[in-house]
Order: structure tokens, then C-alpha cells, then sequence
């Protein structure tokens, strides 16, 4: 079988001595990364690409590659921490995972993101390694229209996985579109709405706002009521997921890492709609729904398994058209390309032991860092012990470096300082930050898509309802915000007629 | 900013939602405004206004449902609004940025721990000065050593 | 404690620190097999010693380790080229040259840097020519003089641009594909990804003499080839170091070369030239000193870059994306500049294609 004689050169190749070691270096920084707020991938693998000009080609994938899924595993450590997302597709691990945290449960809500993400990753990689090919189809469907459909859709999610009203929820993500569109014009180049700042020239952050509105926003709520904090020692219990608990999530793992593996193959936001989508699905699956948000664990395990199966399938695209999925898989077409190979759909043909080395590697990373984590699940959780009296000034320091390193820019640290402010704001107004974040992070490629998709199709709107995959998005929209809407419409007109 | 009880408070009977959504329309109209020098669509062709025009004009329209369900429906009150812990939290992290170009890491974060420290009631000086140092020393060895971000580590002579 | 290069060094990123030591022992690092943390860790270390080292010496120019700005992202086209440079021209000057990755404001930033840091050869610029022939005409305001803050050295390396197209439209020919452009209804589209693919666009639209709607696409995306392939475009212009790999795929065909002569790399695909169209465009990329630079090292710079560029591996390397050696005298590059720049000029202000 074609399959496992790939597979089995995959691992010839990655089980070298030179590329197990370049593989654990890779998920021991991206791991170091993904937990520092502000560090990411793709500032830490802008700087480490041209150390990977003296490696072998297959060996800096590798390395390049853990460093990728591994911020994403540590990235959902700060989340359930201290309530920062590292990352968009970490932005919806929060809302369980910190209140799981504050419960005292944290060492659950990380082994199970580790555990979760080890299924997911070894799902990914298997289908990767399986259906790349057909999987490439899926990528190709994807035009503007689709893509603008498939953004609404996601926005959708984020209005249906919050927990009050839906207006407000509408209103925060619109909040966000409107922040997204600060920097310049995609086509002309104008800049817009900067105010004149040279500094919003390209446009405000991620990293900038959910510093802001989750970390220094969660810290100032935090400080007005320390009775609420819950995050005390002696609350701290077990470390590791009861049998309950792992009972609980394992059809969440299953479902988050479908939904991830399928929607990470998507160029252009796949995997941070897939957190909100798989989350979105607990909640209308959930018996409970209404505890979705308060600290339960399919919370966490269903989209850490979702954003770390997109992770690994997010290299369908790239492996086999040569087609970047995201900003990190655009630097790993620099290192190719730095490594003299073009990337296309040749490079399967012509380098077969490169791409399938690269999958192997892949669920080794994930094995090595399912070993890494689960011991270190103590670590994070002793440092919860910490009073909060010093804890927080920590965590204020640690926001502002990685703030200030993302582009040495005093100004992004003024910034995400003004963006707790209104965090805090929006806290006691009782919005909910993380479908302003989603917003913010699919809005410059939603418009783009909707500019596109009307020049395409010559200025007929239409489009949207007459291609079979983006109607069908639209449909699928329309059927959730419905269902999703009209029971608290109905429990909104109950409340106004007491 | 306790909101004054009486006739207008019985009118408004959901302030979150009320004075939320009246922030939010002013948010759009600041936003709105940004845009005034771009160009607009031509024909079906979008210009570099369109889309921030249509988004916050939405967002206005949002926002002023949100306002008006803040009249119509009863909700929690907006609670205090200390002013304390949030500005220290807003000014330590302002003279982060003021002054790490200038003094460097290890001097900048170690102002800005204790002005954090200052945000909480609950802070011990004897503690947190200590505290402030080893946290700069921590960030120098991980941020500027280990990690090797390009950051001023000392102050400029 | 820190060791005293480092202290002085502090502003670099040792990443980039790194790569000096790591790439000129390329081969130790391949066959190194055991713990990379810590060998990482031995190589920041010996890195600083190394610049220690080589600070501590007073010899002719070059006497230390040159830091050379790069105003593009890892990886990019344009930042690959100026790296193969870069690696033969250590070797020629006997060296140490260190690239660092100055993004931002469409290449002006790193330009701007480059121009204002002290003019002592130990700082320089290998940057695309955006800056220097679009980015004058297409910002009032750049941070720089692109004409006066900066020497030109030599010209590095030059790439095309081509023009493909999708499965569905029937043309396969220039010739053939004009003459449906000049009937559809509506017009046929175009994928366009840069500034300079709009110039194209413009120019080919001028040349033919026909209608064609462009469809914009962000500069380096991933959905041009795609949309080409799937139709949605009829079809694109990109510059050749990120085309080649979808037009040597098969789905998609490429019909011509704004070169002055065909590629190596695409020997059955003519040039507009030769199918009778003026659109002749080269991409190109060059090497600068600030102003004020002394007419010696500006020499020993030029001659040591050209000896580079004539190295056979420079050739081979530049030829895996797409791009030929394109060794110039100051003068010349001056010349290509001012051309370029004049070429671009009407096509610029007749479509306001202004940025600020």
C-alpha cells in the first residue's frame, strides 16, 4: 500500500538521530514561545530562518515545523493561565480554560489541551498522510465568495458561543471588524483611519489587543474583587484529568479535531474558525449549554483539538500546491525556497523523503510534546501558588516585553495599556472580548475576499448565493444564528415582561 | 461614577447595556469619521472607504439596538468603577514604554513592577521591592540572553 | 557575565548572530548530531567571540563585520537573492557580513536606515527596486532621498516577470489571447499581486490595445494561483522566483516573459518582445552605501561584489529561483535606475497609482 510506504519512508527520515534532535529543539522553543505572551511563531521563526540556511533542507522543516505546532500547545498554556491568548485560534480556549483555572482545575484544563492536541495531531497527521491529494481539492473549491461565505460563517460562531445578549455579541464583533480595518488599504495603499500615526501604518495587532483586553483587563477586574479571584492555593486539586473528566471530553476531542483537520486545510483563517466552530458545536451538542463559559472541560479539549489538528493539516496546502495556508507557512516557503527548492506540486513528486519526512516528524513532535507537557502541567500549576500580590506585576511585566518585542515599538505597549482600559470597560459592560478578537483577525481578509469576489464575478453580488459551496455556507449561517437566536429571544421577551 | 438614583435611573433600567451601546455609537461615529478622506465605491468597485464605512455604519446601527434594549429591558447595574487598580495597571505599563528605550530592560521593568505593585491593596513593599528586582534580573537572563531579543539592557550613557 | 562584543552588539539579534557563524560552517552543523539547545548555545557564544575578536583588530577596510540591511522579510524573493549574494561576498572581502531584516512601509524603513547610518562602508543596503524606481513615484514622502542618500555599488541579481493562464480560457498564444481579449464581454480578468505587476498590467493593456479588468490581490498571495486555476481569473503576471513553481505545474500556462531574452529556466516560452508587444520589464536588485561613503570603499566594494557575482555558484544558487547574476559598474545601476524610473513615470500619474 502506497500509504505505509510512504509513511515508512516518512519515518526513515525523521527518525534520524540529526532530525529527532533538530524536531525537539523545534517544540522545545516553540513551547518556550507560545507561553511568553507576545512571542510567536512567526516573529521567532522570521528570526531563526536564516540559522536554517546551514542546515539540511528536510532537518529545518522539521525544526521550522516544531516550532509551529509547539507554540500552539504553548500558547494554550497562557490562556487557561492567566487568560491571555497567545494566539487567535487559542482566543475561545479561555473561556473554559481560565475558568477552569480559577476553580482551581487548571492542571486538568492543560493536560487535557495536551492530550486533546496529541489525538488531534495524530488524526491530522494520518489524514495528511492519507488524503493529501484529495484534500488539495477541498483548498481548491475555496474561491473569494467561498472564502467571504466561510468568514461569516465563523463570525456566526462567535455570536452563537457567546454567553449574553446577541446583539451585543454582534456588536463586539463588529467592534472588532471596525478596529481591523485601521492600517492601509489592500489595493491603493492608502493608509486609513491611523489618525496620522505612522505607527498604525500597519495596522493594530493581535498580539496588542488580546494583551490588552484579556490579560491587563482580566488583572484590573481581578483587583477590584480579590474575594472573586479563586486562584488560592488550597483550592488548587489533582493535577491530572479525572476519569470523569476524560470520559466528558473525548467525543469533544473527536469532533474538535474533525472540524480542525478539515477547516486547518483552508488557507486564510481555517484554523482559527476552527476553534470558534468546534466550540460552537459543544454548546449546541452540550446537554448543559448554559455551562458552556464556566469553566467546563469539552471547553477546552474540543477547540485545543481543533486548532492543533488545523495546525497540522495546514500543511496540506503548502505541501502540495505550495500555497501558504498562513503567515508561519509563508516563512516555511522562505526556508524552501532559501534551500533552493520552489515549492509547487512537484516538490511531492520530485522530494518525496522532504514532504513525508515532514509528516512523520510531525506526529514525533506531537508524541514529544504530549511528553514534554503533561509533567509540565505541575510546573504551571505551582506557579498559580504564587500569591496573585505578585503574581500580576509579573505578568504586567512579561506582557509588556513580549509586547514591545513583537516590533520594538513603545508605541504597541501605550497601546495594548489603552486596550486594557477598554477591556476593562467592556468587562463591566458586560460585552464579551472574543468575538471582538475574531473579528479583528478575519476582518482585513473578509473585506479583501468581498472586493474580490465582486470584481470577479463583475459586480454581481449574486455570486454569493449562486456558487453551490459559498450558498451553502450562507444557508448554514442563517440556520445557526436561528437556532442559536430564537431561545433567547424568547427568554429576552420574558425578561422585559416581568 | 455612581449614576444618579431617581426618575432617570428608574427609565433606564439596564445601564450596561444602555450606556454600553451609547459608547459603542460613538465609537462608529469616531470611526466614521477616520474615513472621511478615503474614496468611496465607484459603481460596484469598493474603494479603500467602503468597507470601514459599511462596518462601522453597522456598528452604529448595533449599537443603537443595544442602547435601546438598555431602555426597554431590566439588568444588572454597571457596579463601581474603581479608578485605583486600573490606572496604576494603565500607568505602569505607560512607563514601560516610556522608558525602556531610553533606561533599558532591567531599570524599565523594575519601575514597572512596583508601579503594578501599587494597583493592589494587598501589596507588601517589603516584598515586592525584592520582588521588582528579581523579576528585571528573570526578564534580562530569559528575554536578552536566552531568547536574544534585540532590547536595550542598561541604560544609555 | 555577558561578554563585552555582546554588550556592544546588544541592538542585533543574535539570531542573525548566529547565522554568521552557522553558515560558514555549514557542514559541521549538517553532521551535528546530538543536542542542538546546547550546541545553539555554543554557537551564540562563539559568534560573540568571534565578533570580539575581529572588533579588536585595526587593519584597511573591511576591518569588522559589516551589517548588511535587508528591507525585505526572511525568506522573500528579494531577501534570498541579497543572501546568496552576501554568503560569496564574505568570502571575497574575508569578511564577516551581517544580514539583518528591516520590514516595513514597503521597503522604505530599511531603506531609510540604511541611508541615515553612519557612512563608514561598515552598514549598507541590498534592497529590491521598489525603492528606488516605484517608491519615489508612488509615495510624496519616504523617510530618504532614494537619488541622493544613497551610493549605488552594483547591481546584484535580475529575475522577469511572466504571464500565465488558467485551464479555461482557450488562448494558449499571446497572440490568441489578445485577440479574445479584444471581444470579450465582459473584459477578461488578470490576477495581480505587486505594484509592479499593475505597471505590467497597464503596459500590456497599452500595447494590445485592449480591455482587461484587473483583480488585486495582497503582495505575496496565496490565492492568485489558485483563482487562476480554478478560473475565477482568466489570468496573472507574477514575478518569475514565485511563479515558477505553479507555472511549471501544469495547470496553468505560461505564454510569455517580459525579459529582453527567453529564461533558461522557461526556454519554450517567448518573450512579449517577440510576439510583438513592448512590455519589457526586469526586476531587479542592487547594492547601496550611504552618502557620504568614501569613493575608496564604494571601489573596493564594487570590485569585490562583481568578483562575487561572477562565482559560478552564485549563478547556480540564483538560478534555482529564478533569477540570473546581473553584475553592474555604479554608473550603470545609476543608469538602470533613472530608466526604470522613467518608463514607470506616465503609466504611474496617467492611473494616480499614488500612495500618499
Amino acid at each position: 500500500m502506497d500509504l505505509l510506504a510512504n509513511l515508512a519512508l516518512g519515518f526513515s527520515v525523521a527518525v534520524t538521530a540529526t532530525n529527532l534532535g533538530l524536531c525537539l529543539a523545534g517544540v522545545l522553543i516553540g513551547t518556550l514561545i507560545g507561553v511568553l505572551p507576545g512571542l510567536g511563531p512567526v516573529a521567532t521563526i522570521a528570526m531563526l530562518l536564516p540559522l536554517t540556511f546551514g542546515l539540511p533542507p528536510t532537518g529545518a522543516l522539521i525544526m521550522l515545523a516544531g516550532i509551529y505546532y509547539g507554540a500552539q500547545y504553548g500558547g494554550s498554556t497562557t490562556s487557561i493561565l492567566v487568560n491571555i491568548p497567545g494566539e487567535a485560534s487559542s482566543v475561545v480556549t479561555t473561556l473554559d480554560g481560565f475558568q477552569m483555572a480559577r476553580q482551581g482545575r487548571a492542571g486538568a484544563a492543560l493536560a487535557i489541551a495536551a492530550i486533546g492536541s496529541f489525538f488531534a495531531g495524530t488524526v491530522a497527521t494520518l489524514l495528511v498522510a492519507a488524503l493529501s491529494a484529495p484534500l488539495t481539492t477541498v483548498a481548491l473549491a475555496f474561491g473569494a465568495p467561498e472564502y467571504f461565505s466561510l468568514m461569516v460563517l465563523g463570525l456566526a460562531f462567535a455570536v452563537v458561543l457567546s454567553r449574553g445578549s446577541v446583539p451585543k455579541a454582534v456588536a463586539t464583533v463588529l467592534v472588532g471588524l471596525v478596529l481591523s480595518m485601521v492600517g492601509s488599504d489592500l489595493v491603493s495603499g492608502v493608509p486609513r483611519m491611523g489618525f496620522g500615526l505612522p505607527e498604525l501604518a500597519d495596522g493594530i495587532g493581535f498580539v496588542v489587543i488580546a494583551m490588552g483586553v484579556f490579560g491587563f483587563a482580566e488583572i484590573m477586574r481581578n483587583l477590584e474583587a480579590p474575594e472573586q479571584r479563586g486562584v488560592v492555593a488550597g483550592k488548587i486539586t489533582g493535577l491530572m484529568p479525572t476519569l470523569a473528566d476524560l470520559r466528558q471530553s473525548a467525543p469533544a476531542i473527536g469532533r474538535g479535531s474533525l472540524i480542525g483537520a478539515v477547516l486547518g486545510i483552508l488557507p486564510g483563517g481555517g484554523a482559527v474558525i476552527a476553534s470558534f466552530a468546534a466550540y460552537t458545536l459543544e454548546k449546541r451538542v452540550s446537554r448543559h449549554p448554559e455551562r458552556m463559559g464556566t469553566g467546563v472541560i469539552e471547553g477546552v479539549a474540543a477547540p485545543e483539538s481543533a486548532n492543533n489538528a488545523a495546525a497540522q493539516t495546514s500543511f496540506v496546502p503548502l505541501l502540495t500546491l505550495g500555497i501558504p495556508a498562513n503567515a508561519v507557512m509563508a516563512l516555511m516557503i522562505g526556508a524552501m525556497t532559501i534551500q533552493g527548492i520552489i515549492p509547487g506540486p512537484q516538490v511531492m513528486v520530485r522530494q518525496p523523503d522532504l514532504v513525508w519526512g515532514l509528516i512523520a516528524s510531525m506526529w514525533i513532535g506531537n508524541l514529544m510534546l504530549l511528553v514534554i507537557n503533561l509533567p509540565l502541567v505541575g510546573v504551571w500549576v505551582s506557579l498559580l501558588r504564587v500569591p496573585y500580590r505578585l503574581l500580576f506585576p509579573a505578568i504586567i511585566a512579561f506582557c509588556c516585553i513580549g509586547g514591545y518585542s513583537v516590533n520594538n515599538s513603545s508605541f504597541d505597549v501605550m497601546l495594548t495599556g489603552l486596550f486594557g482600559l477598554a477591556g476593562y470597560w467592556l468587562v463591566k459592560h458586560d460585552f464579551e472580548p472574543a468575538p471582538m478578537l475574531l473579528g479583528l483577525v478575519l476582518g482585513p481578509a473578509m473585506e479583501e475576499n468581498l472586493r474580490r469576489a465582486m470584481v470577479i464575478s463583475n459586480g454581481d453580488p449574486t455570486v454569493f448565493a449562486t456558487r453551490p459551496i459559498s450558498a451553502g455556507l450562507l444557508a448554514l449561517t442563517a440556520l445557526l444564528l436561528v437556532v442559536a437566536i430564537l431561545p433567547r429571544i424568547r427568554r429576552r421577551r420574558e425578561e422585559v415582561f416581568v | 461614577m455612581t449614576r444618579p438614583r431617581g426618575l432617570r435611573a428608574l427609565a433606564i433600567r439596564n445601564p450596561q447595556d444602555f450606556y454600553g451601546g451609547l459608547v459603542l455609537v460613538a465609537f462608529a461615529a469616531i470611526a466614521f469619521w477616520a474615513t472621511r478622506d478615503l474614496p468611496g465605491s465607484r459603481g460596484l468597485t469598493f474603494g479603500a472607504g467602503t468597507a470601514p464605512r459599511l462596518f462601522a455604519g453597522l456598528l452604529a446601527f448595533v449599537g443603537a439596538i443595544v442602547t435601546i434594549l438598555g431602555v426597554v429591558t431590566t439588568g444588572p447595574s454597571v457596579g463601581r468603577y474603581p479608578i485605583r487598580g486600573p490606572l496604576l495597571i494603565f500607568a505602569s505599563v505607560l512607563v514601560f514604554a516610556g522608558t525602556v528605550k531610553a533606561v533599558g530592560l532591567v531599570v524599565a521593568t523594575f519601575v514597572t513592577v512596583l508601579v503594578a505593585s501599587a494597583a493592589s491593596r494587598e501589596t507588601r513593599w517589603r516584598e515586592a521591592i525584592p520582588w521588582a528586582a528579581a523579576l528585571s534580573v528573570f526578564c534580562a537572563l530569559l528575554f536578552s540572553y536566552a531568547l536574544g531579543l534585540p532590547l536595550p539592557l542598561w541604560p544609555k550613557l | 557575565m555577558e561578554p563585552p562584543a555582546c554588550r556592544t552588539r546588544r541592538k542585533r539579534r543574535p539570531a542573525v548572530r548566529i547565522e554568521g557563524m552557522g553558515s560558514s560552517k555549514p557542514t559541521r552543523c549538517a553532521k551535528r548530531e546530538n543536542d542542538m539547545i546546547g550546541h545553539l548555545g555554543r554557537w551564540i557564544v562563539a559568534a560573540c567571540f568571534a565578533v570580539a575578536a575581529v572588533a579588536a583588530q585595526a587593519q584597511p577596510y573591511p576591518n569588522q563585520s559589516i551589517k548588511l540591511i535587508v528591507p525585505y522579510g526572511p525568506g522573500q524573493a528579494t531577501d534570498v537573492m541579497c543572501r546568496v549574494f552576501a554568503e560569496q561576498l564574505k568570502v571575497v572581502l574575508k569578511q564577516n557580513i551581517v544580514i539583518e531584516n528591516r520590514v516595513g512601509a514597503a521597503s522604505n524603513l530599511g531603506a531609510a536606515e540604511a541611508a541615515k547610518a553612519a557612512p563608514d562602508g561598515y552598514t549598507l543596503l541590498c534592497t529590491g527596486n521598489a525603492t528606488h524606481v516605484a517608491n519615489p513615484l508612488l509615495y510624496s514622502s519616504m523617510g530618504f532621498d532614494p537619488d541622493k542618500d544613497l551610493l549605488p555599488i552594483t547591481a546584484v541579481a535580475a529575475t522577469g516577470y511572466v504571464m500565465a493562464v488558467g485551464p479555461k480560457l482557450k488562448g494558449k498564444t499571446v497572440t490568441e489571447v489578445v485577440a479574445m481579449a479584444k471581444s470579450a464581454s465582459p473584459p477578461l480578468k488578470m490576477g495581480l499581486a505587486s505594484t509592479t505587476s499593475r505597471v505590467l498590467f497597464e503596459m500590456l493593456r497599452q500595447a494590445a490595445n485592449v480591455q482587461l479588468t484587473n483583480v488585486p490581490y495582497m503582495a505575496g498571495n496565496r490565492d492568485l494561483f489558485p483563482d487562476l486555476m480554478r478560473g475565477d481569473t482568466d489570468m496573472v503576471i507574477e514575478a518569475m522566483p514565485s511563479a515558477m513553481g505553479s507555472v511549471t505545474g501544469g495547470t496553468v500556462t505560461p505564454i510569455a516573459v517580459t525579459l529582453p531574452e527567453r529564461s533558461p529556466l522557461l526556454p519554450n516560452v517567448p518573450t512579449f518582445k517577440e510576439v510583438g508587444l513592448d512590455v519589457q520589464l526586469v526586476g531587479w536588485n542592487a547594492f547601496y552605501a550611504p552618502k557620504g561613503t568614501s569613493p575608496e570603499i564604494i571601489a573596493t566594494l564594487n570590485r569585490a561584489a562583481l568578483e562575487a557575482l561572477r562565482h559560478p555558484d552564485v549563478a547556480k544558487r540564483l538560478e534555482a529561483i529564478a533569477c540570473v547574476p546581473n553584475p553592474t559598474s555604479p554608473e550603470q545601476l545609476a543608469k538602470m535606475i533613472a530608466d526604470d524610473r522613467a518608463k514607470w513615470k506616465p503609466i504611474v500619474e496617467e492611473y494616480k497609482l499614488r500612495v500618499n
